[in-house]
C-alpha cells in the first residue's frame, strides 16, 4: 500500500461538474482517493453522493472537469480499468429470475473467464456477506437485509482493487449492518481501495480512514474524522442533571470562559465547549464547591453532525 | 458467452409456463385431430355438387358425366331460395350454374362462365372449384385442336381420369392434411404467446436500469453483450419452436415427411421471425412486465380469434377477415389451411404461398423499422 512513504492517488478527480437541466448536482468537485483507504463519502440526501459515483464510472456525462483511476483518464472504454473496479450500487441490482448462487456466478463471471477460479471467488464472498445458508434462495425469498447482503456480494465477487459502495446498509437491520461493515474492513484489510458513501455518520467514524463532507454538490471539508472535528470550534459537549432547579447556575456557566453554549430543560443542562483544556474538569470543581447537587454526568466529543451543522447550518439528517 | 449462458438459465423459470401451455396445446391437437378423422375424411365421391343446366347441350352432358365419375350430383330445386337452403343445410357443398347456350359460346371461344355457389373457404368447394376448371381448360384444348364436342369431351374424360387415380392415393394423406393444419393454426396461439412472454420478461430484466449499470461498469463490451443477448433471444425462440415442430413430426409423421411437412416447417418458420422481431419491439416499448404479460395475452388470443386459428377462416364475417388482413396470423393461418388443399406441389402452385410468407415477413420488417425508430427516438431523448 504505501510505497516508500509515498502513497498513490488511486482517483483524482478535478472540479467535476455535472447538471440535470437546471440542478447542479456537482459543482466544481475535486476529490483524491488514496491507495488502500476507506474513503467515506458523507452528505445528506440529495447532495450528489450517487451522481459524484456514477460520473466516475463514466455512467453519466458530465459538463466539466477530469476524472482519472489508476493514473488513467477514465472514459466508457477503458476496459482495463472497468475490469479492476468492483460497485455496489444504492438500488438493489440482482436477476429475480436467478437464485442467490447464480446471481453471484452471473456478475463475477463478466469479470471472471475461468470457471476453477470463478467458484472460488464466489466461495469467498459469500462468505464474506454471511450468505452460506441462503445460496438456493430467489432474491423474492431474502429480507431486505440478506438482499442487500446479495447485491453486495454481486458487486465485489471478483476481487477488485478499487470498490465503490453506495449507502450499503439503507433499511438494513442491525445484524446485516454489522455482516456489511465488518465484510467491508476485510475487504479493506485484503488490500482494496473503497470509496463509501452514506448519510450514517455513525457508520463514517467506524469504518472511515478519511471522510469527504459534501453539500450541494461541494465539499465542503474533508480529513481524518479528528482533523474534522478540530476544524470546529465545538471541542466538547458535557451534560448533568441537578437535584433542583438552579436558574443562577445556567447564567454563570454561560460567563465562564470557554463556554459557547448552554442548553438548559427540565433541570438538565448542556454545556458546549471550545478550545482544548480540560473542560470536564473545571466543571466538576466548580461544581463541588459550590455545593450543587447533581446526576448523570456525561461527557462527548463532537460528532461529524456537529462539524455539518457548523460549517453549513443544518442537521447532516433532515 | 456469461451473458448468454445466464440467458439461458434464466429460460428455466419459464419451463413452467412453457409445459402449460404445451399441454393444452397438445390435448388440443389431439382431440382436434381426433374429431377430424371422425367426420371430415372426405373422398371425391363424398363431395355432393348440384348442377342447374339452363344449356341442356351435347357439351354440357358430357360435362354432367365427368362431373358425376368425381363427384355426386345432387338435384336440388333451381330458384335461389332452395339453392341458398341446399348450401346451408349441406345437403350439397358447391352449385354450378351453366347459363344457356354456354355449349355454343364455349366452342365459339367466347368469354362464358359457370356460375357457382359455395361454401365458402371450405375444402369441397375448393375441390368442386378444381373439377371444374380443369376439365373446362382440358376439353378448351381438343377444341381448340380441331376436335368436335364429342371427341374432345371423351379426350379431356379420359385424360382426367389418369389423373384422378393418382389423386386417390393422395386422398389418404388429404385426410391427415386438415389435421395438421389445424395443428399449425392453433400454433398461432401457443407460439405468440409462449415467445413473446419468455422473451420479453428475460429482456426486461436485463434492461432493469440497476442490472443495465452493472452490466455497464463491468469490462464486458457493449455490442458482445448485445450480441449474446440477441442469441439468447433467437436459440430460447427456436428451441421452442423446435418442440412444436418435433410434436407435429410425432402427431402427424406421414405429412411431415413429405413437402407438405416442409412448406408448413417454413411458413411456421416466417411466423416465428415475425414473433421474435415482435417481441423485441415490445421491449423496446416498455418494460412493465404486467404490461407485456396483457398484450402477449390479447396479442396471441385476438389475432388466433380474428385470423381463424381456432375457428375455420371459412366461418368468420367479412368484417373480421378484413382487419384480420392487418394481422401476420392471418397470412400464416391462410398459408395451412392453403397447403392443405395443395392437390400437387410444384412451383406454380406453392407461389401464392410463397407471397404469403413474404408478407408475414413484411410485417417482421416493420416490427424491426419500428424498433429501429424507437431506439432512435429514446437515444435523442437520453
Ligand atoms: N436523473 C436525474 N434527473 C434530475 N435530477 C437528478 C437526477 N438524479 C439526481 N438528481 C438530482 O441531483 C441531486 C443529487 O442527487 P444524488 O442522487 O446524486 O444525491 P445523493 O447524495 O446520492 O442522495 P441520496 O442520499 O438520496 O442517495 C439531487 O438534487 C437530485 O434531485
Ligand atoms: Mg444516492
Amino acid at each position: 500500500m504505501m510505497r516508500g512513504g509515498m502513497t498513490l492517488n488511486v482517483i483524482e478527480i478535478k472540479n467535476l461538474t455535472k447538471s440535470y437541466g437546471n440542478v447542479v448536482a456537482l459543482d466544481q468537485l475535486s476529490l483524491e482517493v488514496k491507495e488502500g483507504e476507506i474513503l467515506g463519502l458523507l452528505g445528506p440526501n440529495g447532495s450528489g453522493k450517487s451522481t459524484c459515483i456514477n460520473t466516475i464510472l463514466s455512467l453519466l456525462k458530465y459538463d466539466e472537469g477530469s476524472i482519472s483511476i489508476f493514473q488513467k483518464e477514465m472514459n466508457p472504454s477503458q476496459y482495463e480499468i472497468k475490469s479492476q473496479i468492483g460497485v455496489v450500487f444504492q438500488d438493489v441490482a440482482v436477476f429475480e429470475e436467478l437464485n442467490v448462487l447464480e446471481n453471484i456466478d452471473y456478475f463475477c463471471g463478466l469479470y471472471i473467464k475461468d470457471k476453477k477460479q470463478r467458484k472460488q471467488y464466489i466461495h469467498d464472498a459469500v462468505e464474506l456477506v454471511g450468505l452460506q445458508e441462503f445460496l438456493k434462495f430467489k432474491p423474492k425469498q431474502l429480507s431486505g437485509g440478506l438482499l442487500r447482503r446479495l447485491n453486495i456480494a454481486c458487486g465485489i465477487a471478483h476481487k477488485p482493487k478499487l470498490i465503490f459502495l453506495d449507502e450499503p446498509t439503507v433499511a438494513v437491520d442491525p445484524q446485516s449492518r454489522h455482516h456489511i461493515l465488518e465484510g467491508i474492513k476485510e475487504l479493506n484489510r485484503l488490500g482494496a481501495t473503497i470509496v463509501y458513501t452514506t448519510h450514517y455518520m455513525e457508520e463514517v467514524e467506524q469504518l472511515c480512514h478519511r471522510i469527504v463532507i459534501i453539500d450541494k454538490g461541494k465539499v465542503i471539508a474533508s480529513g481524518t474524522n479528528d482533523e474534522l472535528k478540530n476544524m470546529i470550534t465545538l471541542d466538547e459537549r458535557i451534560g448533568f442533571t441537578l437535584e433542583e432547579d438552579n436558574e443562577k447556575l445556567v447564567d454563570d456557566l454561560k460567563k465562564m470562559n470557554n463556554v459557547i453554549h448552554v442548553h438548559y430543560e427540565e433541570k438538565t443542562i448542556h454545556v458546549s465547549y471550545q478550545g482544548k483544556d480540560d473542560h470536564l474538569k473545571s466543571l466538576i470543581d466548580y461544581l463541588s464547591q459550590n455545593h450543587i447537587q447533581y446526576h448523570q454526568l456525561y461527557s462527548e466529543r463532537p460528532t461529524l453532525n456537529d462539524v455539518f451543522l457548523e460549517l453549513t447550518g443544518k442537521e447532516l439528517r433532515d | 458467452m456469461i451473458v448468454f449462458k445466464n440467458y439461458l438459465k434464466m429460460t428455466k423459470n419459464y419451463i413452467a409456463i412453457i409445459m402449460l401451455y404445451s399441454a393444452i396445446f397438445i390435448s388440443f391437437a389431439v382431440v382436434q385431430s381426433l374429431n377430424q378423422k371422425a367426420t371430415t375424411s372426405y373422398q371425391k365421391e363424398d363431395i355432393r355438387i348440384a348442377i342447374i343446366d339452363h344449356d341442356q347441350s351435347q357439351l354440357t352432358s358430357y360435362f354432367k358425366e365427368y362431373i358425376s365419375k368425381n363427384a355426386i350430383i345432387e338435384n336440388i330445386g333451381e330458384d335461389e331460395e332452395s339453392l341458398k337452403d341446399a348450401l346451408f343445410f349441406r345437403q350439397v357443398d358447391y352449385i354450378m350454374i351453366i347459363p344457356q347456350s354456354f355449349g355454343q359460346d364455349f366452342i365459339n371461344d367466347q368469354d362464358v362462365q359457370i356460375s357457382t355457389m359455395q361454401i365458402p373457404d371450405a375444402y369441397e368447394a375448393v375441390y368442386g372449384e378444381t373439377l371444374m376448371n380443369r376439365y373446362l381448360n382440358t376439353l378448351q384444348l381438343y377444341l381448340k385442336a380441331g376436335m368436335d364436342v364429342s371427341t374432345a369431351s371423351q379426350h379431356a374424360i379420359k385424360d382426367l381420369s389418369i389423373e384422378a387415380v393418382v389423386h386417390m392415393e393422395s386422398n389418404i394423406e388429404n385426410n391427415e392434411l386438415s389435421s395438421v393444419s389445424s395443428f399449425y393454426n392453433f400454433s398461432n396461439y401457443a407460439l405468440l404467446s409462449i415467445i413473446i412472454v419468455v422473451i420479453s420478461m428475460i429482456m426486461v430484466s436485463f434492461h432493469h436500469e440497476p442490472i443495465q449499470k452493472r452490466n455497464l461498469v463491468s469490462p464486458l463490451k457493449t455490442h458482445t453483450f448485445q450480441f449474446q443477448l440477441i442469441l439468447g433471444n433467437m436459440s430460447v425462440a427456436f428451441g421452442i419452436w423446435l418442440i412444436y415442430i418435433i410434436i407435429s413430426f410425432i402427431m402427424y409423421r406421414q405429412t411431415m415427411m413429405s413437402a407438405y411437412g416442409l412448406l408448413y416447417i417454413l411458413n411456421s418458420l416466417c411466423l416465428l421471425i415475425f414473433i421474435l422481431l415482435f417481441a423485441f419491439l415490445l421491449t423496446k416499448i416498455t418494460d412493465n412486465r404486467e404490461l407485456i404479460s396483457g398484450i402477449a395475452n390479447v396479442v396471441s388470443l385476438g389475432s388466433s380469434f380474428l385470423c381463424g386459428a381456432f375457428v375455420p377462416q371459412a366461418y368468420l364475417g367479412q368484417f373480421v377477415l378484413n382487419i384480420a388482413h392487418f394481422l401476420p396470423s392471418y397470412w400464416f393461418i391462410k398459408n395451412n389451411n392453403e397447403i392443405a388443399l395443395l392437390t400437387h406441389i410444384d412451383y406454380e402452385t406453392i407461389q401464392p404461398l410463397l407471397m404469403n410468407m413474404g408478407i408475414i415477413l413484411v410485417f417482421a420488417l416493420l416490427c424491426y423499422l419500428i424498433t429501429l425508430l424507437v431506439s432512435y427516438f429514446q437515444r435523442r431523448k437520453a
